[in-house]
């Protein structure tokens, strides 16, 4: 028993550990990007200096010697780079970095011991050391960062928590009072009085959790700066970052899945947008160019502004590769139009690749990430002047308002945001086929069976139900053997199993079975390509 | 995985075979529940279930070592365990015929898996155990449900790959 104990502290233990670690290390990054802007600013770099500190103490107490050392050795040269022995140069802030890089790869490895090795510290050990004592820094092999975190922990107060283990309470008492009511045969007054309050409190308890799940989009916009650094030292730039509205929240899942499209597309503005400093003179602008991201709410949307004061899209260039990669044939397009074409799987301006961007292979996932958290981008750009993309996405992904239909025995659920309307259709008109058009009011849409979407057996039946679909860019029928209802859906992953196209996640109905939510983009993207010779 | 001698092994049948869990992965055993199908995936995954609120796959045993169907088969319990060390990801459902016992690992000697003979693919096999007359399967159940093995072939064209690629 007391082993079981003593492996259960050790776990919470290392969750403390993990979890403290990455902040630290996220704030060792920020802060040293921003000492390479004012390298005077000696609070600056103590904060550095107490992280690194910090990280070494933590380690210790894991027991974690690679940490403990390599944290050990930054902290030598950040002591005499804080006593004004030598001057901060890029090279020293790149050195230290990577060094923050590794650090966090070790804190990975302690989460998931089984996984990659992580290779040996010592050039990088050497390169500090040799730093520590003379200043340069010479060149060192640069590891791969490791991969991000796949869990995330919320901080949550102990009032939240108090407050909602209060109404958790209330809950319990609003149960057994209609436990009750049921055994002694209570009126149907009483019962419809006890279930509304039961409503209302469990209601209540959803908002308080949704509540806390808010976390400020702070993080995730200073996590930039490091982005930003990185391409603009590699692409001879100077770049700074501007971040508005670091107080907004949205939900922890959101901001999560916002990461990896918000790099890219700011990676994009520095790679393509910002001109190198001698052009920018030339030209009459700033040497060093900005990149702001704004954050704000807005009827319910997170909205993310990320814009440089860049060269803007060239509209004809980007018109003549679509042309030449065969994205399109069209000569009369608007500007709008033709930005919208960045988005094409495949799209690239890039003559040749730089490493950075231009592998074609971009701003469509950046753009597919965006449509998956049912949210959109907006592109605003003038040439010479710079270039806007605003991102919208909805502040919360955990509950949806959907549909629920039935194929068969089984159902499924769509997001009511992609439905536009629902119709009955007779299975003459049909005519059997698997996919086909549809007459809705004289207009044609394409229509396709929901049974062999989702590979499931069609049963023949004279009236059958369509639902009309859309998912902004295309538009297309589901038919489908009976329409349930509109209904809430609290979405749930499906843990542990591989990303499985047109299916968005799963809710658990009010029978307690699972119903799996359609992601109607994706579906309908699997089934043009499947259609499409 | 490694065995230690002081662990123990909640044993249990699939089809007229004996496999064997280290306990210490095994969070609950409960009885079978309505399952959902999820379409695209492997035909060894049942599906999914509600188990208080977090939604678990479902492997099925027997298919997933190509069992033979035929025999008589309750197919009536389904132990959840954590398929990896950590217990920080969500557990999976095993579709077994019967739990039987648990065991010390003390009792019997664990052996190397056989390299034939078994009817299961030797890469789910931590070992095997004689305990009185049976032999028993100790399965591996950190190389059990890797992504590659869930998908369907079918549905694996999907370019997923490329956006990791890119994200990574």
């Amino acid at each position: 028993m007391t082993d079981l104990i003593d492996e259960f502290e050790r776990d919470v233990l290392m969750r403390v550990f993990i979890d403290e670690s990455r902040e630290i290390l996220n704030r060792f990054e920020e802060t040293l990007v921003q000492l390479e802007q004012s390298p005077n600013d000696d609070e600056l770099l103590n904060t550095i200096f107490r992280a690194a500190h910090t990280m070494k103490g933590n380690g210790a107490t894991i027991g974690n010697d690679a940490i403990v050392e390599l944290a050990h050795a930054a902290e030598d040269l950040l002591a005499q780079l804080r006593d004004r022995r030598f001057g901060i140069t890029p090279q020293l802030i790149t050195l230290l970095l990577s060094c923050g890089d590794y650090l966090k790869a070790l804190v990975d490895r302690v989460e998931r011991p089984d996984e990659r090795e992580v290779p040996p510290a010592t050039p990088l050990l050497e390169a500090l050391r040799d730093a520590s004592t003379n200043g340069t820094c010479r060149q060192f092999v640069k590891e791969a960062a490791g991969a991000q975190a796949a869990d995330t922990t919320v901080r949550a107060s102990v009032a939240k928590l108090d407050a909602m283990l209060a109404l958790a309470g209330e809950i319990s008492i609003a149960r057994s009072r209609m436990r009750t009511l049921i055994v002694n045969e209570g009126s149907r007054y009483e019962l419809r009085e006890a279930q509304q309050q039961l409503d209302r409190l469990c209601a209540k308890l959803e908002t308080d959790l949704m509540r806390i799940r808010m976390v400020s989009v702070e993080p995730l916009l200073a996590q930039q700066a490091r982005v930003i650094r990185d391409v603009a030292i590699s692409g001879g730039k100077l770049v700074q970052l501007r971040c508005i509205g670091g107080d907004v929240e949205a939900d922890t899942a959101v901001i999560d899945q916002l990461r990896a499209p918000l790099t890219h597309m700011v990676r994009n503005a520095v790679d393509h947008g910002i001109e190198p400093p001698e052009r920018r003179l030339e030209l009459g602008k700033p040497e060093v160019g900005t990149i702001t991201i704004a954050a704000s709410h807005d009827a319910g949307m997170l909205v993310l502004e990320v814009s440089d004061d860049g060269a803007g899209i060239d509209a004809s260039r980007v018109l003549r590769m679509a042309q030449r990669l065969g994205l399109t044939q069209s000569e009369h397009l608007t500007d709008a139009e033709i930005h919208r074409l960045i988005f094409q799987p495949g799209f690239t301006t890039a003559e040749n690749v730089t490493g950075v961007s231009g592998r074609g292979v971009g701003m469509d996932v950046a753009h597919q990430s965006i449509v998956e958290l049912r949210g959109s981008i907006g592109i605003a750009s003038s040439p010479g002047e710079g270039t806007t993309f605003t991102i919208r996405v909805p502040l919360s992904v955990a509950i949806i308002d959907a549909l629920a239909v039935g194929v068969g025995s089984e159902t499924y659920v769509l997001p009511l945001d992609s439905v536009v309307e629902c119709l009955d259709v007779e299975e003459a008109v049909l005519d059997g086929a698997r996919t086909g058009l549809l007459d809705v009011r004289g207009r044609a849409i394409p229509f396709v069976r929901l049974a062999s979407c989702v590979g499931s057996v069609d049963r023949f039946q004279m009236r059958k139900s369509a639902v009309v679909v859309s998912d902004r860019k295309r538009v297309a029928a589901l038919v489908l053997d009976r329409l349930i209802g509109r209904m809430e859906a609290v979405v749930k992953p499906l843990a542990r199993l591989p990303r499985i196209p047109g299916i968005g996640g799963a809710t658990i109905l009010g029978d307690g079975n699972i119903a799996l939510i359609l992601d109607v983009p994706r579906l309908l993207q699997r089934e043009i390509q499947e259609v499409a010779p | 995985m490694i065995l230690n001698d002081h662990e123990f092994l909640l044993r249990f049948r699939v089809n007229n075979d004996t496999f064997a869990l280290p306990i210490t992965r095994v969070l609950q055993i409960v009885d079978r529940r309505p399952v959902t199908r999820v379409p695209h995936l492997s035909p060894s995954i049942a599906g999914v279930f509600n188990h208080d609120g977090v939604i678990v796959p479902l492997v099925d045993l027997a298919t997933k070592f190509r069992i033979d169907h035929s025999a008589s088969q309750q197919r009536s319990s389904i132990l959840l365990v954590y398929a990896d060390h950590s217990g920080a990801t969500a557990p999976i459902g095993l579709l077994t015929d019967a739990v039987i016992d648990v065991v010390p690992v003390r009792g019997g000697s664990v052996e190397p898996p056989p390299s034939f003979g078994a009817h299961v693919r030797l890469d789910y096999l931590a070992g095997v155990i004689k305990i009185g007359e049976t032999f028993t399967l100790v399965l591996d159940v950190d190389r059990f449900l890797t992504a590659a093995e869930l998908l369907d072939l079918d549905a694996a064209r999907e370019p997923a790959t490329e956006e990791e690629l890119v994200f990574a």
